[in-house]
């Protein structure tokens, strides 16, 4: 059994094993940065630490807003980073074998679909995620 | 005697005979009856022994002895069983493990468990976190592995995990924990423990046991270990080592020590809500930790003498190669850098004396590498006594190259105009010529130092050399910078890169051509907007305008920005990844009212468009 | 019946616990409001628990725990803590307190350490 931290990108669920979650941070401050990509909002202080800040459902391709005030921060080993959702859901039990289609595409940074009771959580592929952002990060300040 | 130098002749030797072994081992097990490979597995374990022996490690010799023995055994019978190359290999890994712990200069570890143990016996337990002792001769078999999960309504996690992790020592002897008890009493937040335990008392009793704890999520006996997997993955990934001096070590356990202590003052002060005794205690923290503040930066720290040790050797190749007879002096090698400032200055200051040796000076001559301290900087200089740098000569020459137009190149005082050699396009060394030649490399040397938040300044009198000086910080962890306000976004400068702020009229801002610019001490300065470098709106027009005099790729500009917020000294963090490649901004602070900052990098940030631009 | 001595400095705090102890079948032999006080209590009436407040007047409660401990290692004391105590609550378990509960009261919460504390 695995612990799940399901979260709300638009109207879409999506996940993420709570073993990769560092922290849930509520209230902390965003302090922008500017000249980059619109996803990067900016950073955060996490205990002493300047962690990005990222607007995942911008990221992802949903559209822009206002995002809930609750941030996961994901642990070191995936930067650490600090992802903006639109909505945090309670923490699920699931049993990872229960993955239903191993996602192919190199794009969306998902893992794999899991059917919940008829509703659909898309599993989050971190290191896919990590590489779209260092992507993201690379052609930020490139003058457009 | 230098021990350390035969520790390292024999930590190679060692490795190679090791590495022969194995080699060797692998052929004799395809053919084990080969009579040669068996006596030169001997001979390798024999040469082991020996060094070992004369350097006095007794555990590694008392190993290599027993293989050497198994061997003998092998050659009279003239044959190497399976099992027994099975256990000359685990031989070989403990005995690379043993370099190991020579090389760390640490104690050998135990082997005696090998040697005595009968059969060829089972995996040794790795030890991955890194304890007060290690447990590496315990069989895994005997332990068992527990691992605890603390409900989400628990607010008090750590002494919660105190009390378990007490309750399980009673149930035997534990052999490692995650987190160990003195991080969990240091405060390390985690709702997860995991124990290695040896004990007597079955799975099942123990679980009937705790859950009794109504505070447990969740208890697991794990046949694997993935938090240790983890860790390890985590230390295998660290970079570079630095070397202490134990006194410092202690001068920190100290502090640590004094800053507990400090800490219980201020909670039994606050406690008690004794405002006197708060702010005494603050007055302490304040002290203790400019302390440590102090003792970190030494860590790093290290003298130039690293660094100019190895010019004379360069200085007297460069005397050898152009036939001219010059003299090194190097004054204040002494006065000590941030490690990661002196790796950087290696480069530029071999370039320098090279550009002294090869154009300034004529026949012979004297180079004088000069440090002091000013303040929170480092000065460095490199100074010749030759012929100098004809500011005429530069002038015609950045006109020739566009650099300046003419206008501009009657109006430039001699001293800005000797800076123009740091101009990228200035000279290149197909062109060098006899006096203006001087700039070669010199863009490359200048952003160096810039890039280590430092300034570098041309200074000559023709006919009586040049000097150079860089300016560099102290550190580079903490610096002072220039607090910026850019449409609502929080930026720093090193104040080191900023010539002046300035507040100007609107109506002090002239065009031209399609350039807005201003008029400075009577020096036409270009205006760049750091809004719309950073691709904001425009903004509301301001009266006045606030503007930072700096210099990019060499030339001076008035970047216009929202407003100025003062100076402050900040301790700058390395942006994390993915953030490390962002151009732009090369660094970040986090200020004492809990905002963060950002450090600009208008060069990185530029490149890319200027390159489009030339 | 198992008896217990209640260490607080406020009487509201002793009321409350003396109130879930006695309505769940437990003995309140004494009450004591300091770390002095309790010494003294703890040696005339040996209870068979303790729940001992950390910061009081006079004597704190760990350094009450530590001397009670001296003289009497088998005694079962569980700390009261208040949110943000957990360094204190930590030395007291270092230092040999046998479990802790956490301010604001709970009742399920008290039963279920000072039943684990008392082995049933």
């Amino acid at each position: 059994m695995s612990q799940l931290l399901p979260f709300k990108l638009g109207s879409e669920v999506y996940a993420l094993e709570l073993i990769d979650v560092q922290e849930v941070v509520e209230h902390h401050p965003t302090h922008p940065l500017l000249g980059v990509s619109e996803a990067i909002i900016g950073a955060i202080g996490f205990h002493g630490r300047i962690v990005p800040a990222i607007d995942l459902p911008l990221l992802l391709g949903f559209p822009a807003g206002e995002r809930c005030e609750r941030m996961i921060v994901l642990t070191d080993e995936h930067g650490p980073v600090a992802l903006a959702v639109d909505q945090l859901l309670r923490i699920i039990d699931i049993d990872l074998g229960r993955i239903l289609s191993q996602s192919n595409s190199e794009e969306d940074c998902i893992r794999g679909v899991i059917n919940l009771d008829g509703k659909m959580i898309s599993l989050l592929a971190l290191e896919q995620l990590c590489a779209v952002l260092e992507q993201v990060c690379t052609a930020s300040g490139d003058t457009r | 005697m230098d021990i350390e130098k035969y520790r390292k002749m024999f930590l190679s030797e060692a490795a190679e005979h090791l590495q022969n072994m194995a080699d060797q081992l692998i052929v004799v097990e395809a053919d084990p009856e080969d009579r040669a490979g068996i006596d030169a597995l001997f001979r390798e374990a024999h040469s082991i022994k020996g060094m070992a022996a004369t350097m006095s490690f007794d555990a590694t010799a008392r190993l290599a002895h027993h293989l050497e023995d198994r061997l003998s055994d092998c050659r009279d019978q003239g044959c190497v069983s399976g099992e027994l190359i099975d256990r000359l290999l685990a031989g070989v890994d403990l005995l690379e493990d043993l370099l190991e712990d020579i090389r760390d200069q640490q104690p050998e570890r135990d082997v005696d468990a090998f040697i005595d143990a009968k059969q060829p016996i089972p995996e040794l337990e790795e030890v991955v976190v890194v304890e007060e002792e290690p447990i590496a001769a315990e069989p895994v078999k005997e332990s068992l592995l527990v691992r605890l999960l603390l409900a989400d309504t628990i607010t008090t996690p750590g002494p919660r995990l105190l009390v378990l992790l007490k309750h399980l020592s009673r149930f035997g002897k534990i052999l490692q924990s995650t987190p160990s008890e003195e991080q969990i009493i240091q405060g390390e937040v985690t709702r997860q423990l995991q124990v290695r335990l040896v004990t007597e008392v079955s799975a099942e009793e123990i679980l009937q046991q705790l859950q009794s704890y109504g505070e447990l999520a969740e208890v697991v006996f794990p046949a694997e270990e993935p938090v240790a997997e983890k860790m390890r993955k985590q230390s295998s990934s660290s970079s570079a080592t630095v070397r202490v001096d134990t006194d410092l070590l202690d001068r920190f356990i100290n502090l640590t020590g004094e800053l507990i202590t400090n800490r219980y003052t201020l909670q039994s002060a606050a406690g008690e809500k004794s405002w006197s005794e708060v702010n005494e205690g603050l007055g302490q923290l304040a002290r203790l930790v400019k302390d440590l503040h102090h003792q970190v930066l030494k860590v790093r720290m290290m003298p130039l003498q690293s660094v100019t040790g190895r010019l004379p050797r360069a200085v007297r190749e460069l005397c050898q190669s152009s036939g001219k007879e010059v003299k090194l002096e190097v004054e204040g090698a002494t006065i000590e850098l941030d490690r990661a400032i002196l790796e950087e200055l290696t480069d530029p200051l071999t370039h320098m004396l090279r550009n002294a040796i090869d154009h300034g000076i004529e026949e012979q001559g004297r180079v004088q590498i000069k440090a002091w301290r000013e303040r929170d900087q480092v000065l460095i200089q490199v100074a010749d006594d030759g012929r100098g740098i004809d500011p005429e000569q530069v002038r015609q020459r950045a006109v020739e190259r566009d650099l300046i137009n003419s206008t501009q190149a009657q109006a430039m005082r001699d001293y800005d105009v000797l800076q123009l050699i740091c101009q990228p396009g200035f000279s290149t060394a197909e062109q060098v010529t006899e006096t203006s030649g001087r700039g070669v490399g010199m863009d490359v040397v200048k952003t160096a130092v810039e890039k280590l938040g430092g300034v570098l300044l041309i200074d000559s009198t023709l006919g009586e050399g040049a000097r150079i000086t860089m300016k560099l910080p102290l550190s580079v962890a903490i610096i002072r910078v220039l607090l910026i306000d850019c449409a609502g976004s929080l930026l720093g400068m090193p104040i080191t890169r900023v010539l002046q702020t300035v507040e100007v009229a609107p109506e002090e801002v002239q065009t031209s051509g399609k350039q807005l610019v201003i008029s400075l001490h009577g020096e036409l300065v270009p205006l760049l907007s750091l809004r719309k470098i950073l691709q904001q709106s425009k903004g509301s027009p301001k009266n006045p305008i606030a503007l930072v005099i700096t210099e990019i790729f060499g030339r001076k500009v008035g970047l216009v920005v929202d407003r100025l917020l003062g100076q402050q000294e900040v301790f700058v963090q390395a942006l994390p990844s993915p953030f490390d490649r962002l151009k732009g901004t090369n660094g970040g602070a986090i200020l004492g009212d809990g905002r963060i900052m950002f450090l600009l990098d208008l060069q990185s940030k530029l490149e890319k468009r200027r390159a489009k631009g030339t | 019946m198992k008896q217990v001595l209640i260490v607080d400095d406020a009487l509201f705090m002793r009321n409350l616990l003396r109130d879930i102890f006695e309505a769940n079948g437990w003995e309140v032999v004494a009450e004591a409001e300091n770390g002095l006080q309790a010494l003294e209590r703890f040696v005339t009436y040996r209870p068979d628990l303790v729940t001992m407040d950390i910061v009081m007047p006079e004597m704190g409660g760990i350094d009450a725990l530590k001397r009670i401990l001296e003289d009497y290692p088998q005694s079962k004391i569980v700390m009261c803590s208040a949110l943000g105590q957990e360094s204190m609550v930590m030395e007291a378990i270092n230092a040999g307190a046998i479990d802790f509960i956490v301010k604001p009261f709970q009742e399920k919460q008290v039963l279920e350490v000072v039943g684990r504390a008392c082995g049933g």
